[in-house]
């Protein structure tokens, strides 16, 4: 299951791989506007980082991901990993800035 | 359970129940208070810590509550007790019309999405006030004292009071459809955020914008020169705000931050934007955002310019992404952009 909430897609996976607990409940924060893809209530998710990946489990029914600018998407219980959207440039692949 | 009292000295004996004032509070922890409060128990009740009630059904909290943090948002309440003294005080969602006199906040206080409140207490000083989608709420009070106000969304503010401070701070009118004017008595704020505020066409002679004015869709064509200027969020040149005709496609492309082009593509216009590079259309199709169109745009001396032209579902906002020049149609250009270089492993069940 794909999930996108703007620039943040978020995939269910099976399982987690080896990765740490990372605090707080924001996905993504927009580098200029300062919006923020969260969830919220924090204490219905729990953040990993595997390397440069970043994982999160919903712990409740379902956890309601949230931005200033974006419909509402509640995702049920399950583990998904995260990314953000890219951009093609002739340079390099950079992230959109949000 | 902690008893306080502050009497002291000869010809005051302490005990259980002093009368007159002062009254003895009782000090308890936030989650005592919340199990106190749902009993029904009167106050007053001082409590420490965040006391969470939001989403309880209530109809009424003790007088002379105080405490830190208070969030009440979502609970039906349509008055605020008497007395009611807090650190910070969440209220959003309520159907109040108006909050009490006596009400003191010290630091914070949120009122977001009351749509009845229509009155303010005179005098009301607080560090930061966020009234944001009050829509009948026609005036401010005489007297307002804030660092901090957020009157996003407050469709039928018109009135200023005579005499009021918003102190070096920030004062956000996002979306204020009524608002003909600013007050005069506004002459100097670090962040004011004007966007959608069409029928404000002038700023007071004395104000000075130290931080950033974000214009978007306001009724602004000029800010005083020096200005750092903000389109929705994103920071953007004079030219950009006030002279959009002045751009054209070529600027747009070379712009390397893809908001302020974002930005610059919504001023001229994507019809403007596409049809002044020239763009050929290799695919066209409907996502959840609307119609979703490849385009391609040959540089000279470079390879070509392979975009997207997508809407977001939500915001029905236009993006141009580029996408690799080896795209061919516009389904693949959107899974590339969502990461996916196969274009078949892409089908996202739900696109906010």
């Amino acid at each position: 299951m794909l999930y996108r909430h703007g620039d943040v897609l978020v995939q269910r996976v099976d399982t987690l791989p080896a990765a740490h607990p990372r605090p707080g409940a924001v996905l993504a924060r927009g580098e200029v506007t300062g919006h923020s893809h969260r969830f919220r209530n924090p204490t219905q998710v729990q953040l990993y980082a595997a390397g440069t990946d970043t994982f999160v489990q919903v712990l409740s029914e379902t956890a309601d991901l949230i931005h200033e600018e974006h419909a509402t998407i509640p995702l049920p219980r399950g583990t998904y990993r995260v990314w953000m959207q890219r951009e093609y440039s002739p340079e390099a692949i950079r992230r959109v800035i949000d | 359970m902690r008893v306080h009292t502050s009497l002291s000295g000869p010809g005051h004996p302490i005990t259980p129940h002093p009368e007159p004032l002062p009254t003895p509070v009782r000090s308890v922890p936030a989650s005592e208070a919340r199990a106190l409060i749902l009993r029904g128990a009167p106050g007053p009740l001082h409590f420490r810590g965040t006391l969470d009630l939001s989403g309880v059904t209530l109809t009424a909290l003790p007088d002379r509550l105080s405490g830190d943090t208070l969030n009440v948002s979502g609970t039906g309440l349509d008055t605020l007790p008497e007395n009611l003294d807090v650190g910070e005080l969440i209220a959003s969602g309520l159907p109040l019309t108006r909050v009490p006199a006596s009400l003191r906040v010290r630091f914070r206080l949120t009122l977001d999405d009351c749509p009845r409140l229509t009155e303010l207490p005179a005098g009301l000083s607080v560090g930061s006030l966020s009234v944001q989608g009050a829509v009948s709420l026609e005036a401010l009070p005489e007297g307002l004292d804030v660092c901090f106000l957020n009157l996003s969304r407050c469709d039928a503010l018109c009135r200023w009071p005579r005499q009021a401070r918003v102190r070096f701070g920030h004062l956000t009118l996002r979306d204020c459809l009524s608002l003909r004017e600013l007050p005069g008595w506004l002459t100097q704020i670090a962040q004011l955020d004007l966007s959608g505020c069409r029928g404000v066409t002038a700023l007071p002679a004395g104000l000075r914008v130290s931080g950033w004015l974000d214009v978007a869709g306001s009724g602004l064509r000029s800010a005083p020169a020096g200005t750092p200027l903000r389109w929705r969020g994103v920071q953007i040149t004079e030219r950009i705000a006030f002279d959009p005709d002045s751009l054209t496609g070529a600027e747009i492309l070379a712009e390397r931050n893809t908001e302020v082009r974002r930005v610059m593509m919504e001023r001229i216009g994507y019809e403007r934007f596409l049809a002044e590079v020239a763009a050929q259309e290799l695919d066209r199709d409907r996502d959840a955002g609307g119609e979703r169109r490849l385009l391609r745009i040959d540089l000279p001396d470079d390879e070509p310019f392979v975009a997207l032209s997508v809407q977001c579902p939500s915001t029905g906002r236009g993006y141009v992404l580029r996408v690799p020049p080896t795209i061919r149609t516009a389904h693949a250009g959107s899974a590339w952009l969502a990461g996916f270089d196969d274009p078949a492993a892409y089908a996202p069940v739900t696109e906010a």
